[in-house]
């Protein structure tokens, strides 16, 4: 077995062992010799440095060494299949790139003065409209940073509103299946978070909901489909009963790549929604950003959305900024500038090179590929519900019963065939749940190899091989790290060895 | 100029609103720093000052420029 080979030098092949930069240098080593500087006056009024910062010294092809080595040891949507649930992993077509470094967009500031940026405003405003049109919404917020901003954004604008019309109220409806970040936005904004149950379709229970339903609540939160891949068929009598108690409807948006172009969620009652450009609009992420998660909102909640954004002036486009007076009713800035302007830039080029047809088509190709994942794989693994699912299919661990195999174990496996593992035990409503979510970026191919590989695997556990399983990683720069440390002790920067064997004591 | 010492960015003051210097700079072709009064919600007592960063992409040229830039729209 490779995993036995032992190599002198610690190389596997061409996969190179790496030590961090720090480990590397050498004092006095030196990439850029640059002059000294003369006859300029010191401005920095006694902060200067007085000691060196402790950076490593290295050689210039030291460090492109280091930096290609490291980047080989990713693994993006680029190198290969990311079947992770909930995040729409799908491919970044080039041309948004493209258009992204274009000079006019890519070097601009954006506190430059509005005479120079009109094309960019313009942009910002055409981007606004598509996104406003794909959801049937009427307004929309572009400065939230990411997903989970736009949830406080668009919770915060219910609050707003709540607060003008003097009907402060307590409680914020979320169901079990919800993504972490919706319980932690509503808390965020001062509110008790009320759990729903769902029923046995993997749905929210209506009648369990309604039990819930008063005049102290301030909003529910709700994603469709749902974080089980599953469309929520009761939404419109849900969003119905919500207003019908002075309440408002959040859509978390995550899963829009289901229906894009399909349904539009403003046709189901939903009053804010963030859209995260960085899923449905193949803008790149995975590696920590950024997204964008601009929120598109009803008619009661636009007038409090966040500064700054575009309005169509006298003299072309204009940028609000500031508001004052008895008609300001912003909620203020929630980050610094109009958004994630190279974000806005790839998610209008991917919207407006596929068309309306072709978001359409991309969204249903993106649930076709789901269900096929979902028919073929629904003999060997254990599906969570009964019937046909939206973008992404969701299973439990009942086929690993009695195996020794956990859903982690199979998930390290995975990685040595060469995948990505799926998302993980999330969501938390079925028992150690496995997520998959094949995007409509994937051939048949991809898929059939992917579905050969689970099946494989599920194979060699229930027949035993269950050390193959909890050795998993084998094949990877690192085997299993420990986690439990890493969670208990992080060192989160390195120190010099001295320093860190007395941090250890 | 407002701060004797910085780091890579000053404030200036200027003898009419920093927004119109700013614009009228633009006009010649040079980006000439940012109004401070975009930055803060009260912008009055703080219209006629200026923020002026110098990055190691600036070159000679570029500050020559905002300075015969200033010269003659001040």
């Amino acid at each position: 077995m490779t995993e036995d080979i032992k190599t002198i030098s610690g190389n596997r092949g061409l996969q190179l062992d790496e030590p961090l930069i720090f480990e590397q240098g050498r004092a006095g080593r030196c990439g850029v010799d640059l002059a000294e500087i003369t006859g300029t006056k010191n401005r920095l009024g006694g902060t200067d440095r007085t000691a060196p910062i402790g950076l490593p010294d290295l050689s210039e092809p030291q460090t492109v060494r280091h930096y290609t080595r490291i980047s080989q040891k990713n693994y993006g949507i680029d190198a290969g299949f990311y079947p992770l649930g909930s995040c729409t992993m799908k491919h970044n077509p080039r041309v948004n790139e493209k258009l992204a470094r274009l000079p006019g967009f890519a070097a601009l500031h954006p506190l430059q003065p509005l005479s120079t940026v009109q094309g960019a405003l313009e942009l910002i405003d055409t981007c606004a409209t598509w996104l406003k049109t794909i959801s049937g919404m009427p307004a929309i917020a572009m400065s939230p940073a990411a997903g989970a901003q736009g949830e406080l954004c668009g919770m915060m604008a219910i609050r707003a509103a709540l607060t003008d019309r003097g009907d402060a109220r307590k409680r914020v409806l979320v169901p079990e299946s919800a993504h972490g970040t919706n319980p932690a936005t509503a808390v965020a904004c001062g509110y008790a978070v009320d759990s729903i149950p769902a029923n046995e379709r993997g749905r929210v229970d209506f009648d369990a909901f309604m039990e819930k339903l008063d005049g102290d609540v301030a909003a529910i939160m709700l994603t469709n489909p749902n974080t089980c891949g599953l469309f929520e068929n009761d939404i419109i009598r849900i969003a119905d009963a919500i207003h019908d108690a002075g309440a408002f409807f959040y859509c978390d948006g995550a899963n829009l790549n289901a229906i894009m172009g399909n349904v539009r969620p403003g046709d189901l009652g939903v009053d804010c929604m963030h859209i995260n450009l960085h899923k449905t609009f193949s803008t790149p992420h995975g590696g920590g950003g950024p997204g964008a998660g601009p929120v598109v909102l009803s008619e009661p909640l636009a007038a409090y959305a966040p500064l700054p954004f575009v309005v169509h002036g006298e003299n072309g486009f204009d940028l609000v900024e500031h508001q004052q007076g008895a008609g300001a009713k912003s909620f203020g800035r929630l980050k610094g500038f109009h958004g994630q302007m190279g974000m806005f830039i790839r998610a209008l080029a991917f919207m407006m090179s596929h068309g309306s047809d072709g978001l359409a088509q991309a969204s249903a190709d993106a649930v076709l590929n789901a269900n096929y994942l979902l028919a073929e794989l629904k003999d060997t693994l254990s599906p969570s519900f009964e019937g046909p699912c939206m973008h992404e299919c969701l299973f439990d661990d009942s086929f690993l019963k009695d195996t020794g195999v956990s859903t982690l174990d199979f998930a390290k496996a995975m990685i040595d065939e060469g995948f990505h593992p799926m998302t993980m035990y999330f969501p938390l409503v079925v028992h150690g749940a496995l997520l998959m979510e094949p995007t409509e970026s994937e051939s048949k191919e991809t898929l059939d190899q992917y579905i050969a590989t689970l099946k494989g695997l599920t194979a060699m556990a229930r027949a035993g091989n269950t050390e193959h399983f909890q050795q998993a990683p084998r094949l990877t720069p690192w085997r299993r790290l420990d986690e439990t440390t890493a969670a208990r002790h992080p060192v989160l920067r390195w120190q010099p060895a001295k320093k860190e064997a007395k941090a250890a004591e | 100029m407002l701060n004797e010492t910085f780091f890579n960015e000053f404030t200036i003051r200027l003898n009419r609103p920093a927004s119109q210097v700013i614009d009228d700079l633009a006009d010649k072709g040079v980006l000439g720093g940012i109004p401070v009064s975009r930055l803060y919600d009260d912008p009055d007592e703080l219209q006629n000052l200026a923020l002026v960063a110098a990055t190691e992409c600036t070159t000679e040229d570029d500050m020559d420029a905002l300075v015969a830039g200033l010269r003659e729209v001040l």
